[in-house]
């Protein structure tokens, strides 16, 4: 396990909250701090020791106050240490689940886990620790969720002309005729009944006839 | 307008060459505005006595009645009734040789005309003006003074008047002996009386035929001038019986230059004579006698003194002073040849000279002072023309600068409006995003951090339950008025988001987002769009139960079109859950000047129509 990890969080609880996760994993040396500057010190200075931090669990936003911070975000924080250390392991462990947010940061690189913090983070960010220190990256489940949406999606030119074909009343053998004379493909009919068939599916369409009529009220044909 | 003698008798007719006469009536039809009809019957009065005297050859009172018209036309200022006054004046007095009056009156009514803004007939007088001038014997003044003229036809289509004065620089370049110019404007004025006979009449042609005769004579080309001479005198108007004598004299004469000197001289010289005493051509008398007395010079002393002064006699009458000249110079010669005393037409031809001299001087100085007047005169009316301009310039820029600045204000209505109504919505967002952070950062951790000490107390599940809901809920709130990029990531914000609220039982079918040139499109309308798809997909994913969405985008034209439809239970506006949300939506879209319209029904599904220009 981890030696030496800095918890940059500046709500005092939450802190706690961390600091009695990092116990648990027996981690001899963590350093606590409310602000991103004092953390980017803070590491700065471990590695001009020569004894750098191996885990930086930062949150992504810090409440201003009187004083003037040069790094006022998580964010921010992450991309200056990453800089002057590449190879430090971060944790983001924040409330932010804004799907753009997590996704730009999750894509950068600079980060290795994000942790959602809600009433299972603790637990998550536990695992998350586990995880990242087999150098595999973690994601809170239900933010993978937001991340992978699978529930999006884009009917193709394909199944807009299939469905269309087959509104206007056009059979199997009709449409295949169509396709192959206008260069759509596929245009075996194995393919097109292949493609209704899944199609039917994709919208709990009983019947050829029911999936028209769901795509017709959903106007997408 | 022409200015027209008035019923002229044929014998004038070669006078001016380029004045055509038409009746009375017309040349008095354009009348001032204060012209009251009293006015015109005395105009009409007079008019008729001046045609009575003129058919009568009564100059003397034709030019008294022309002088009471004159009058009369300053009185009623009438400037175009003074012109034509002037004009009748100068040609009349012209016509009774009093060529030095007759150029001031010309030159009135030149003035006139000029002021008048007729160029047309300004030109007509100065063709009349060189040619007392060119009768004079100042050539150079004619040439200056035909040159004016051809000036002011510029532009103007009058060949009549501008072969015309063709003709006199023409034979006032062959008087100053320089037959090359001569010939090259007499040819400008032949060709144009070709190309344009129903403007110059035939017998004009002849006559400047018969002047390219005599510049022939003057280059000793007597053969090409004779044949010209034979042609014209078949091609001339027999009835024309003046012209005829011209050619017939200048003929003979030519004919005893080349050196043929037959018999047939004499005849030829004597057939000429005779025909112009039968018409009483006495400028024409003075040619044949001035030829004959050279003709004689030679072996008939006496004959020869006898013809010049028959031709001195004439001249005198006439008031031509440089025919007097010459007649005398011959007499004076002659006598002192025949030993005869010379003394008195030494004394005349010494006071004609000095008279001559005088009349030219005077004349010179009236087109001196007439120029200067009509250059001041040119300069005065171009800068009015100028000024007039530059008026009608400023006027343009005036009225162009009123335009422009009712642009400009209008064009900055627009804007402060438009800037008013996207401050309006900036500011929303602020607040909006604001109060977004602050439940984010402040409602929501500390719901959190109390979960947090009641999970480590873990004594209550149901206490946490509610307070992980409220913890949520916040949450919601606090994102439901987050940020939106409105850069590059805009559409995959904007999916993300429709996934992110799409619940995971059902499926959201986005059709061409990509579609749309989004980083064309405004910041607010962006956001305005985010916000409202947003609240949409709040509406499906509370109350819905929806399975399934589907979100269509289409660029049309000016506009961007969304189409949104739901298969779940459907809603109308004054359902309380839906009503607030949906109120807020087209508060939104007008914002934006763009339109909302949905559709549902309970049970039906919910299809909403987004539209904004783009």
């Amino acid at each position: 396990m981890y030696d030496k990890v800095l918890v940059a969080e500046d709500i005092d609880s939450i802190s706690m909250g961390v600091g009695m996760i990092l116990k648990k994993l027996k981690i001899k040396e963590v350093q606590h701090t409310s602000y991103c500057d004092e953390a980017f010190l803070k590491a700065k200075k471990a590695l001009q020791d020569g004894d750098p931090f191996q885990l930086l669990i930062s949150d992504l936003s810090f409440k201003p106050d009187y004083r003037e911070a040069k790094l006022s975000s998580g964010h921010e924080l992450i991309v200056a240490l990453k800089n002057e250390q590449p190879n430090l392991k971060v944790i983001v462990y924040s409330i932010e689940d804004h799907p753009q947010i997590v996704k730009s940061l999750w894509n950068s690189g600079l980060i290795n886990g994000y942790v959602s913090k809600d009433r299972k983070g603790l637990i998550e960010l536990e695992e998350a620790i586990a995880q990242i220190f087999k150098n595999e990256a973690y994601m809170s489940p239900k933010l993978a969720l937001l991340m992978d949406q699978k529930n999006i999606m884009t009917l193709g030119n394909f199944e807009i002309q299939l469905m269309t074909s087959l509104a206007n009343g056009q059979t199997h053998d009709e449409i295949q005729h169509h396709f192959k004379a206008n260069g759509i493909s596929p245009s075996s009919k194995s393919s097109i009944e292949k493609r209704i068939k899944e199609l039917k599916e994709e919208f709990q369409a009983n019947t050829t006839a029911h999936l028209v009529s769901i795509l017709k009220d959903l106007r997408l044909i | 307008m022409m200015k027209n003698p008035l019923f002229l008798p044929l014998f004038f007719l070669s006078l001016i060459i380029g004045i055509k006469a038409i009746p009375i009536q017309e040349s008095f039809s354009s009348k001032s505005n204060n012209t009251t009809s009293t006015d015109s019957l005395q105009i009409t009065t007079l008019k008729n006595t001046i045609q009575t005297y003129v058919k009568n050859a009564e100059y003397d009172s034709v030019i008294n009645y022309s002088k009471k018209l004159l009058q009369l036309s300053k009185k009623l200022s009438d400037s175009s009734l003074m012109a034509t006054s002037n004009f009748y004046l100068g040609y009349y007095l012209q016509v009774q040789f009093k060529s030095d009056e007759a150029f001031t009156y010309y030159n009135e009514a030149f003035k006139i005309d000029i002021r008048l803004e007729d160029y047309e007939a300004a030109a007509d007088m100065l063709n009349a003006m060189a040619n007392i001038q060119k009768g004079l014997g100042d050539y150079i003044g004619s040439q200056i003074t035909a040159v004016e003229g051809l000036k002011y036809l510029e532009g103007i289509t009058n060949y009549r008047t501008e072969s015309a004065l063709y003709h006199i620089i023409s034979v006032c370049f062959k008087e100053l002996g320089d037959n090359k110019d001569a010939l090259l404007w007499n040819d400008k004025a032949i060709q144009m009386a070709h190309e344009h006979p129903e403007d110059i009449s035939k017998s004009t042609l002849v006559i400047f035929q018969t002047t390219r005769a005599n510049i022939l004579v003057k280059y000793e080309k007597y053969q090409e001038a004779i044949t010209l001479y034979a042609t014209l005198l078949e091609a001339v108007d027999q009835n024309n019986e003046k012209e005829k004598a011209r050619i017939l004299d200048n003929l003979a004469f030519t004919y005893w230059l080349s050196g043929e000197r037959n018999s047939n001289n004499e005849d030829d010289f004597l057939k000429a004579l005779e025909l112009r005493l039968k018409i009483n051509d006495l400028s024409g008398l003075t040619s044949s006698y001035i030829h004959l007395t050279q003709y004689y010079l030679e072996f008939d002393k006496v004959k020869s003194l006898e013809y010049a002064e028959k031709a001195y006699h004439i001249t005198m009458t006439k008031n031509n002073p440089i025919s007097t000249l010459e007649a005398l110079d011959y007499i004076i010669r002659l006598k002192n040849e025949l030993g005869k005393n010379a003394t008195s037409e030494a004394l005349a031809y010494s006071q004609i000279r000095n008279g001559l001299e005088k009349s030219n001087q005077m004349i010179r100085r009236i087109y001196a002072t007439t120029k200067y007047d009509n250059d001041q005169l040119s300069k005065d009316v171009l800068l009015l023309k100028t000024t007039t301009a530059e008026k009608e310039k400023q006027n343009i820029l005036y009225l162009s600068s009123f335009i422009v600045v009712l642009m400009g204000f209008s064009l900055l209505f627009i804007i402060l409006k438009r800037r008013h109504r996207l401050e309006k919505i900036r500011e929303s967002y602020k607040t909006e995003t604001r109060i977004s952070k602050k439940v984010h950062d402040e409602l929501a951790n500390d719901v959190y951090q109390l979960m947090i000490q009641l999970e480590a107390s873990k004594n209550n599940h149901d206490l946490l339950d509610s307070m992980e809901k409220i913890y949520l809920r916040t949450r919601d709130i606090s994102k439901e008025n987050n940020g939106v990029h409105t850069d590059h990531r805009y559409s995959e914000e904007l999916t993300t988001m429709l996934g992110g609220y799409t619940p995971s039982h059902a499926k959201i079918y986005i059709q061409d987002l990509d579609d749309i040139p989004w980083q064309k499109i405004d910041k607010e309308k962006k956001i305005a769009l985010y916000r409202v798809l947003q609240e949409l997909m709040t509406n499906m994913k509370k109350h819905s139960e929806a399975s399934l969405v589907a979100l269509t985008f289409k660029k049309t034209g000016k506009s961007i079109l969304i189409s949104y439809t739901d298969n779940g239970k459907g809603a109308t506006i004054d359902d309380k859950k839906y009503g607030n949300g949906l109120h807020n939506v087209e508060n939104r879209i007008a914002a934006i000047q763009g339109s909302f319209t949905f559709n549902s029904q309970l049970g039906e599904g919910f299809k909403a129509e987004i539209k904004f220009p783009n």
